[in-house]
Order: C-alpha cells, then sequence, then structure tokens
C-alpha cells in the first residue's frame, strides 16, 4: 500500500488525528534537523529549531494553504526560526569559532570527514543571506520555485544569490586550500 | 574569462533547473569552450564537496520532544531522573545550552519574588493565593515550545516558553532594559493558572490581576513564571507587552498544543 501524501496527512491531522502529524514528523525530520544543523552550525540549537518548526506547524496547520508544497511551508516556518536563534544568540560572528572538534574517525575515513568538516566551516562563513540558499539547495534538495516561497524572495534573486554563493563558497574553499584555485 | 549568462546556465544544469534546449546548448558550449568546460567542472567539484557532507541521524529524543509538545495531555515519554525541586529542574532545563549560562543572572540570590507582600496589590477576590505560593510541582521534563529574541526600544534579550507535566514555563532573560520597564503577562484564564514566579535581582513591584501578570524589570534580569495549564483548556499563546513611560510593544509566546 502506498503512503499517504502529505495533504491526506495534513487533512487527517485537521480532523484529529494526531498520528497522521506523526507520519509528518517521521517524514521530514531528518531533512528539516540536517537543513537547520548546517544553518546553525550546532546541534543542540538545530534540535530546538527544528522542534519548535514542527510545533508552529502544527499550531497552525489550519492556515496552511493546499496550493504548496508542505515542505515548503515549513521550511519557510524553520528558516525563520533558524534566523531568530542568530540574532538571539549572534553566533554569526563567532561560529567558526564554535566549531565542535570531531571525534577520532577511522584511518580510512579521515581525509573525507575532514574535508567534510571542512565544507561546513566553509558553509558556515558565508553570510546569512547566501548561506541559507546554499544550505537549501544542497542540504534540504529544494527546487529554485520552493527556495523562493520558502524565502519569499523572487526566483530570479534566488537564482542569482545561489550563483553569488556558490563563487564565495569556492573562494573561502580556495583560500583555506581546501580545493585549488 | 567566462561570461555571466554562461555561469548561469551552468549552475542552472547543476541545479537540474535547465529546459532540454538548455542542457543541449550547455553541452555545445562545453564541447567548443575548454575555459567552460573547467568552469563546469569547477562547479561539479564544488557541488560534490557539498553532497559529500553527511546527513546527521536526528537525536532520537526529537521526535518525542515534538509529540509531546502537541500532545500537552499525554503521558510524556521520558527517562526516569532523581526526584528534583522545580527550581532545580528548571534551572537544569534552561542550563541546557552552555552559553546560555545565566546562572550569572541568579547569582546575586535568587529573589523569590513571590507574590506575598508587594505581589498582588490590588489582586482579584477569589485568587487562591496559597496555591500561586507553594504549590507548583516538581517538573522533570521540560520542552522547548517557542523562543524569540528582542531588541526593541531598549529592551533586549531572550524570551522562551517550555512545557512539561501540564505546566508552561515562560522565560524572559534581559540583558538590558529601561529603568521603568514593566512586563506584563497575559493569559487566557480558562486555560492557565499561574502557579510560580521567581526573578533575579531587585525585588519586583508584583500585581496579578485574572488574567494577567505584571512586574518590573530592572536592568539584566531573567524571569521565571510557571503557568499550570487547566483542564478543558484552549489556549496556545500567552501574549507579552513590554512598556516604559514612552514606548509600548507586544510580543506572543506559544504554550504547546492547541489546548487540547
Amino acid at each position: 500500500m502506498s503512503e499517504p501524501d502529505d495533504k491526506t496527512l495534513i487533512r487527517r491531522c485537521l480532523e484529529g488525528d494526531d498520528r497522521a502529524f506523526e507520519d509528518l514528523v517521521d517524514r521530514y525530520q531528518k531533512v528539516l534537523f540536517n537543513v537547520s544543523l548546517r544553518m546553525l552550525n550546532n546541534r543542540e540549537d538545530a534540535m530546538d529549531v527544528t522542534q519548535v518548526a514542527f510545533v508552529k506547524a502544527y499550531q497552525k496547520l489550519d492556515t496552511y494553504d493546499p496550493r504548496f508544497k508542505f515542505f515548503s511551508w515549513i521550511y519557510k516556518i524553520m528558516i525563520n526560526e533558524s534566523l531568530n536563534y542568530l540574532n538571539r544568540r549572534k553566533i554569526h560572528e563567532e561560529v567558526d569559532e564554535r566549531m565542535p572538534s570531531k571525534a577520532p574517525t577511522p584511518e580510512t575515513e579521515l581525509e573525507t570527514a575532514r574535508t567534510a568538516e571542512k565544507v561546513q566551516e566553509a558553509v558556515a562563513g558565508l553570510p546569512l543571506d547566501y548561506r541559507r540558499l546554499i544550505v537549501l539547495r544542497h542540504f534540504g534538495n529544494l527546487s529554485y520555485r520552493d527556495m523562493s516561497g520558502a524565502l519569499d524572495i523572487p526566483e530570479k534573486t534566488v537564482k542569482s544569490r545561489l550563483y553569488t554563493a556558490r563563487q564565495m563558497l569556492k573562494d573561502i574553499l580556495v583560500r583555506r586550500g581546501t580545493v585549488q584555485a | 574569462m567566462i561570461d555571466e549568462k554562461r555561469l548561469a546556465l551552468m549552475n542552472a544544469e547543476m541545479d537540474g533547473e535547465t529546459s532540454p534546449q538548455e542542457s543541449a546548448s550547455l553541452r555545445t558550449i562545453l564541447a567548443e569552450d575548454p575555459e567552460a568546460r573547467v568552469a563546469f567542472e569547477d562547479l561539479s567539484r564544488l557541488a560534490g564537496l557539498l553532497d559529500a557532507v553527511p546527513q546527521v541521524e536526528p537525536p532520537p529524543e526529537l521526535k518525542a520532544g515534538i509529540l509531546r509538545a502537541i500532545r500537552p495531555s499525554a503521558p510524556p515519554h521520558r527517562e526516569p531522573v532523581p526526584r528534583a525541586g522545580w527550581w532545580e529542574t528548571l534551572t537544569r532545563a534552561f542550563q541546557a545550552h552552555g552559553r546560555f549560562a545565566w546562572g550569572y543572572g541568579f547569582a546575586a540570590g535568587l529573589v523569590l519574588g513571590l507574590l506575598g507582600l508587594a505581589l498582588f496589590r490590588g489582586g482579584t477576590p477569589g485568587l487562591d493565593r496559597s496555591e500561586f505560593v507553594g504549590s507548583m510541582r516538581p517538573l522533570t521534563s521540560l520542552t522547548l515550545l517557542d523562543a524569540q529574541s528582542v531588541d526593541q526600544d531598549g529592551v533586549v534579550g531572550s524570551l522562551e516558553t517550555r512545557a512539561g507535566d501540564g505546566e508552561v514555563i515562560l522565560r524572559l532573560q534581559l540583558d538590558t532594559a529601561p529603568p521603568d520597564l514593566e512586563v506584563a503577562v497575559t493569559y487566557d484564564p480558562g486555560s492557565f493558572r499561574p502557579t510560580g514566579f521567581r526573578q533575579g535581582g531587585p525585588p519586583s513591584h508584583i500585581a496579578l490581576n485574572d488574567n494577567e501578570l505584571r512586574f518590573q524589570f530592572h536592568g539584566r534580569q531573567t524571569t521565571l513564571l510557571a503557568l499550570s495549564r487547566l483542564e478543558g483548556g484552549r489556549a496556545s499563546e500567552v501574549h507579552l507587552r513590554f512598556r516604559t513611560s514612552e514606548h509600548e510593544f507586544a510580543r506572543t509566546l506559544t504554550t504547546g498544543g492547541p489546548g487540547s
């Protein structure tokens, strides 16, 4: 039997079936947590933000417009929550200093893990407007249209900022010696 | 130097946002222009690096926390923990973030601002004050419901609501505040009953009405307010008003599920 789509789950949830919301949590918690983690660069904050986003989505479920995709809508809530966190904790200025040190990794995986860590550091070093585009595109797999909806900016701006973001990211990685010029 | 149009096309191709015609056009460009080919390879390499950053499994407690927050009446799934006093429990819960160490806010000694004395000036007849002062149950699990920052009219700080065991805890941590700041917390009296209040720093004048608790802030201070959720209450928000002689602004914080 095929799984019910998001809109069916939302309808059931609005009819009082909390189990349906649990299914939505199962479906999206991993990707939302990962997007949040890449935005905030902190596991505890990412968990808090993901949780708040789900709770707010649940509470505002009756305002959800089914013409749009559920995940674009919840992304929007989550991005706003992430921004609240960033404003509140002002971590965008100190984010590089707060990168957690990695636990020892088996030698064969070390290089990959190091590179991934450097890439994550570089993403965290991007200005917020550019970081969120990289994160939504590469960690959330959102299309230009969905990003435009989630961030409330025109699709054209999504495109141009994403290109700029990639260029900035590459510059950071070149400067740090992670990739060659 | 590759022109912007071609770079845009390469980016769109990598994002799967090109039409078949655009893809074909890019293939031609790449076949004919070595410089474009290098640029496209660079871009693909960058995308590969991003895609190689591993997905992280969310902590198992995330889902449990979400479900607990949206179903305040459901029995919380939690590990048994040593029984602690409510104050210790609150402190621990809010100290979960290291850099949120706000013990300093209370270092000067917590003023058990409660509601005896100066409180309840003009309080409501019929309100059971003894319950408010002393009956708060120990909380063993607090789930974050809402978190907001404030930076307006000289008021700078953060606001949070957390839930556990049928109670909602409102926490206000202000880093700076005008000297005459008064905060009013308004709630639905059919949904909540205030059961505890603590404020670090100098004592505050506190007033309680049917649906509102008002208190003062003196610069950098942290205040906790516990609201017990009443059976059948449907409210899912509390409202805060920050008032000085010159300004007034409001905030709304969620308090968990729709009150069901």
